[in-house]
């Protein structure tokens, strides 16, 4: 058929070409003005969702870097004090080594012993350092104090060992908290160790309890009688020598001798010191002798002290001496240690050490007390048992140190993983633009481009329509 | 003769009269919609025999039809109908697609985000009351988010329902209308004329119709025509049919024809568009939107349930979805706690049960284990009463009610337990957290007899569930006891001082869920999130009111954030109720679901418009007016009559002459 044009038809499409072209140039102009190329799902609906799996990934990635963000405060300040409080343990160090050096007096060594206490409250302050609201050392137990000072001065922890850990990426878990457990409390049992001058030993069997406890070992009595005309002081209460020892006298001299100990001249019946004359042994191990009684003979006797022997608050129990694997209990902790006593020379309090178990406050409270001496130790020992303790506090320090490298290592992962993040986040916004946002050339062209084509259908349009045959009739 | 060549020229006249008259008519209706030109069949006269010659005797204005192509106006009330129908859909799709605001602030999407975001700070420090809050109320927003979607989608299916009434309201209209025209046409056509202007006025109506429902038409011979749509009649003859809509909650509307029991389902026309919205488009994206909820409230509920609170293990609990007495005998007991109408699965596996004495603190696990198929709502209740210290009681209105003792806390959490035993005269200690991929059971077994810390290569062998071995402790010489040895995810063994012999065991349950059998979520126990779906979805008001009952903890320490970390796994979780996909690509595929569908409409629409407007473009270049064409005839037509005239003048002169002549 042949086309056979009508006015209505030519109507009809210069109406419908002008709608579309200005329906085009309000597209154009919206997405121009907005900067955006997709308005409604159904202008791109793979971009639309393309662009919300893109925003949820922004959103998923914007999460993970505002925690990174609120964790990094906490282990900032939980770093701080770990590093305040490993400056304390290193002033409390210097004052021990510096009272340990000898030449300080008792007046001296209770100054020490002052200051070294005041810096213990201010590492358990330290201890107890919340940020936030938050405590920062006790485990995942936040809302407590974790490090609780006793009416005796002991510091009992009441967090636990647990690590809080804050998600930052698919599998990537973070631990934002150092237990107080491993920072102030940190142990590593080595089993029992003994000081003291008892001569008592470990004995091969296995021990097991925490920290430090005496074991005291008791002289009962004294056996055998002195020859010479001498008698034991008080029938020998007062002695500490257990075990069997020779007391040779040489009437010559007026000398007497304990075992292998120096041989001392005593003195005459009329002498101040004649009823109550003390005498050691090579172990410091003593009887009294009253020699008021001295008949001027020679004389080689055997004395045997006994005693018995207890843990911590444990009952005594006579000392068998040829007992080499001895089992002491203190009934408060429930230590079990078990000893060899066939070394044993003389009644002492002797220090039943579990290596490696000693937390820092109990270590700081042991040295005070050694330098305080109110049990009126020798220098020696009080030496020995501070040579111990300060191996605590040092195994201690380090297990700070540990601590807070294993914070370092957190703020540093933080860190890494925020600047990794950061980039991610530019990549994926720079992908969602890619898909949302419009070119802003391309956009002002096709504007253009829509108004020219507008325009034109207009003019062309407008020449279509007035054209009739009407305008040549005449 | 004169009579005979005046009465030609009178017909001649009488002709181009007719012929003008048409011309006059057709430049009227140059632009009334569907108007089809008409034109005058002249046919010359019967010629008569003068003597030998035939003589012409002529022209009669035989018939005026109007010029039209029948196949291409029914297939124009097609292409009508298709239009209409994608007009209707498209506009529906664009509001729900602003009603769903993709992308941008505010959607759907961006506050699931919000409220994984507020989750995720609060991780950082959960013991914190103001952080706590704000993932609360960013819950509470994206569940208030949930609720107004649903709402806004309830409500368009609604007013599309109410919009298919007034369509079926037209429809009416119209087809009694042209039951009335069929009417006139056949009482005007019995003369065997062609009523132009009346079949005209017809067809409008009935491109009018299809506008609103795809209808078939076809001519009888007696000129009506029988209006069908989807095989059920409309117009038949002089008659017309009613349809009739019915609104119902669960169909959102049902048509058919009156009389008619077969439901009527019209694919074409805005009535089609329409009906499509109520019925398909937009119950589809009610029941995504609620699956997506449901899912959501399941899994972050199954999360949380096995929380522990910031306020420590529970005094009291009670149920937010209450047990139903199926079989109505009264009873609860009897009723298979997987069938017994909670909203929620319960499946094989096991639930924890923590009893905490608060005073001491010491922990004591029981293991409730749950066989979908056999466990009823009764061997619950009594395994959990044969717990110390805890009373359970299902009340009156089906809701379960826990109760611990005074002085005494229960909670769900994942534990490894117990945490401390004995292998023969050796006290066990178990110490850390178990981090392993899924639950596990672990014998210790001495490989050899001794005495812990003396005896030289006293072995102890860990098994698992499985019988492999996991690890061998060494407590034998050297060993310090008391000290902890590693067995491997997390858990710390000690042993203390004894004698221990290769006949002695311990057994160490280590749990990674508290409810593997997901008990607690389906009946609401220590839930986050109340409600089963899109429409009731909320944050629980006991938790809002008091942001410390967020059971963000794990082991019951209010600084641990372990369930926070089970929470956020949802985030990026592949959800089996969801196909496989996370939350958010969830609401991805919905969004892009309802712009896939609304482009391909407007696509669609595009090209059905291009057919259509070709269609029309070949029924105007048939039948519409091209007035210059009319003005031609007009020329032509009036020069006809200006012949004709003179014709008769001649005619009339010749008589004249004749006349003077007698």
């Amino acid at each position: 058929m042949p086309l056979r044009p009508t006015q209505a038809a030519a109507f009809g499409i210069v109406q419908n070409t002008l709608e579309r072209r200005l329906a085009d140039l309000m597209r154009a102009q919206e997405q121009a003005s907005t900067g955006k190329r997709i308005l409604r799902p159904s202008d791109d609906p793979v971009g639309t969702s393309l662009a919300i799996d893109l925003r949820g990934e922004q959103d998923l990635i914007g999460r993970w870097r505002q925690t990174a963000a609120t964790s990094q405060p906490y282990l900032d300040a939980a770093n701080s004090s770990l590093d305040a409080s490993h400056q304390l343990l290193g002033q409390i160090r210097s004052l021990a080594m510096q009272a340990l050096s000898g030449t300080m007096g008792d007046t001296d060594r209770e100054g020490v012993a002052n200051q070294i206490a005041s810096i213990k409250a201010s590492l358990v302050d330290s201890a107890n350092t919340a940020f936030d609201g938050k405590y920062l050392f006790g485990g995942t137990v936040s809302s407590s104090q974790p490090f609780t000072v006793g009416a005796d001065g002991t510091v009992s922890y009441r967090g636990n060992d647990q690590l809080q850990s804050v998600i930052l990426g698919l599998g990537v878990e973070v631990p934002i908290n150092v237990p107080g457990s491993d920072a102030f409390m940190a142990r590593d049992p080595r089993g029992l160790s003994l000081s003291g001058a008892s001569g008592l030993a470990v004995a091969n069997g296995p021990s097991q309890g925490d920290g430090w406890l005496d074991i005291e070992i008791r002289h009962d009595a004294t056996a055998g009688t002195p020859g010479s005309g001498l008698v034991l002081t008080n029938g020998g209460a007062d002695d500490t020598i257990l075990g069997d020892r020779t007391l040779v006298i040489d009437a010559a001299a007026q000398t007497v001798r304990l075992g292998n100990g120096p041989i001392v001249q005593f003195p005459d019946a009329t002498h101040p010191d004649a009823a109550d004359f003390v005498v050691r042994d090579e172990h410091g191990a003593l009887i009294h002798l009253d020699v008021t009684g001295f008949d001027g003979t020679d004389s080689n006797v055997t004395l045997s002290g006994s005693g018995s022997i207890r843990a911590g608050s444990g009952d005594f129990v006579a000392l068998d001496l040829a007992e080499d694997d001895l089992q002491l209990v203190d009934p408060t902790t429930g230590a079990v240690m078990r000893v060899d006593a066939t070394g044993v020379v003389r009644a002492s309090t002797d220090v039943a050490r579990f290596e490696g178990t000693l937390d820092v406050f109990a270590a700081i409270d042991g040295i005070i007390a050694d330098l305080r001496n109110d049990a009126g130790l020798p220098i020696d020992e009080v030496q020995a048992r501070m040579d111990a303790r300060l191996g605590e506090l040092i195994r201690n320090q380090d297990a700070m140190l540990t601590a807070m490298g294993r914070a370092g290592a957190a703020t540093h992962r933080l860190e890494a993983t925020d600047g990794r993040l950061a980039n991610q986040q530019l990549t994926v916004a720079g992908r969602l633009s890619e898909v949302e946002d419009i070119d802003l050339t391309e956009a002002i062209l096709n504007m253009t481009r829509a108004q020219q084509s507008l325009e034109l259908a207009q003019m062309s349009g407008s020449r279509l329509l007035e054209t009739t045959l009407l305008d040549y009739l005449r | 003769m004169s009579s005979v060549a005046l009465n030609l020229g009178i017909e001649a006249l009488l002709a181009a009269q007719t012929a003008l008259d048409t011309v006059g008519h057709n430049v009227a209706n140059a632009n009334t919609p569907g108007y089809s030109r008409q034109s005058v069949l002249l046919r010359a006269g019967p010629s008569m025999r003068l003597g030998n010659n035939l003589v012409g005797n002529g022209v009669r204005a035989m018939d005026i039809v109007s010029v039209r192509d029948l196949l291409v106006d029914r297939r124009i009330l097609t292409q009508r109908s298709a239009i209409a129908r994608l007009d209707a859909l498209s506009s529906g799709l664009s509001d729900v697609e602003s009603l769903l605001g993709e992308p941008g602030e505010g959607s759907l999407s961006s506050m699931i985000s919000g409220f994984f975001s507020g989750v995720s700070r609060l991780s950082a420090n959960p013991g914190d009351t103001v952080l706590r809050r704000d993932a609360l109320v960013a819950g509470s927003d994206m569940a208030e988010r949930f609720r107004s979607l649903y709402a806004g989608l309830e409500t368009l299916r609604g007013d599309a329902a109410a919009r298919v009434d007034a369509q079926v309201e037209r429809v009416n209209q119209l087809t009694d209308s042209i039951a009335t025209m069929n009417r006139a046409i056949g009482a005007t056509e019995i003369d065997g004329s062609t009523a132009n202007d009346l079949r005209d006025e017809r067809d409008e109506l009935l491109r009018d119709l299809a506008d609103v429902v795809d209808v078939a038409v076809v001519e009888r011979e007696d000129g009506t025509v029988a209006v069908t749509t989807r095989g059920q009649v409309l117009v038949s003859g002089t008659r017309n049919f009613e349809m009739e809509g019915e609104t119902s909650i669960a169909q959102g509307v049902t048509l058919r024809i009156h009389g008619s029991t077969q439901e009527l389902e019209p694919h074409g026309g805005s009535l089609g568009g329409l009906y499509a919205q109520v019925r398909s488009v937009l119950p589809e994206r009610l029941q995504k939107l609620d699956d997506l909820a449901r899912s959501f409230v399941h899994e972050i509920n199954k999360a949380h349930s096995t929380g522990v609170p910031g306020t420590g293990p529970f005094r009291s609990l009670e149920s937010t979805h209450a047990l139903h007495d199926v079989d109505e005998d009264g009873a609860y007991d009897d009723e298979l706690l997987a069938m017994a109408g909670l909203p929620f699965p319960v499946q094989d596996g096991a639930l924890l049960v923590n009893m905490t004495d608060r005073v001491t603190g010491a922990v004591e696990t029981v293991r409730i284990e749950i066989d979908a198929e056999e466990t009823t709502v009764g061997d619950l209740v009594s395994q959990l009463n044969a717990i110390p210290q805890l009373t359970a009681v299902v009340e009156g209105n089906g809701q379960l009610s826990l109760r611990a003792a005074e002085g005494f806390g229960f909670d769900f959490a994942a534990r490894s337990y117990p945490s401390s035993g004995a292998v023969g005269g050796s006290a066990v200690a178990i110490t850390g957290q178990f981090g392993g991929d899924a639950a596990a059971d672990f014998t210790f077994r001495p490989r050899s007899s001794g005495d812990v810390g003396a005896t030289p290569d006293l072995l102890v062998d860990v098994f698992d569930q499985n019988g492999d071995r996991i690890a061998t402790l060494d407590v034998g010489a050297g060993y310090v006891p008391g000290s902890e040895l590693e067995l491997g995810n997390g858990l710390k063994a000690s042993f203390g001082l004894g004698t221990i012999t290769n006949a002695d065991s311990f057994e160490l349950h280590a749990a990674t869920d508290g409810d593997t059998a997901d008990v607690l979520a389906a009946l609401g126990l220590n839930t986050l999130f109340t409600g089963t779906g899109a429409s009731d979805i909320g944050v629980s008001e006991r938790i809002l009111t008091d942001p410390r009952l967020f059971a963000a903890s794990a082991t019951g320490a209010d600084g641990d954030g372990g369930a926070l970390s089970d929470i956020l796994a949802v985030s990026e979780a592949s959800l089996e109720a969801l196909g496989g996909s996370s939350p958010i690509q969830y609401v991805g595929g919905l969004v892009a679901g309802v712009g896939f569908d609304r482009a391909s409409a407007e696509l669609a629409m595009e090209t059905e418009q291009l057919l259509h407007d070709g269609l029309v473009a070949q029924r105007d270049a048939r039948s519409a007016v091209n007035v210059d064409e009319e003005l031609v005839d007009m020329l032509r037509f009036q020069q006809s009559y200006q012949a004709a005239a003179q014709f008769i003048q001649v005619v009339n002169g010749l008589n004249d002459e004749l006349m003077r002549l007698l």
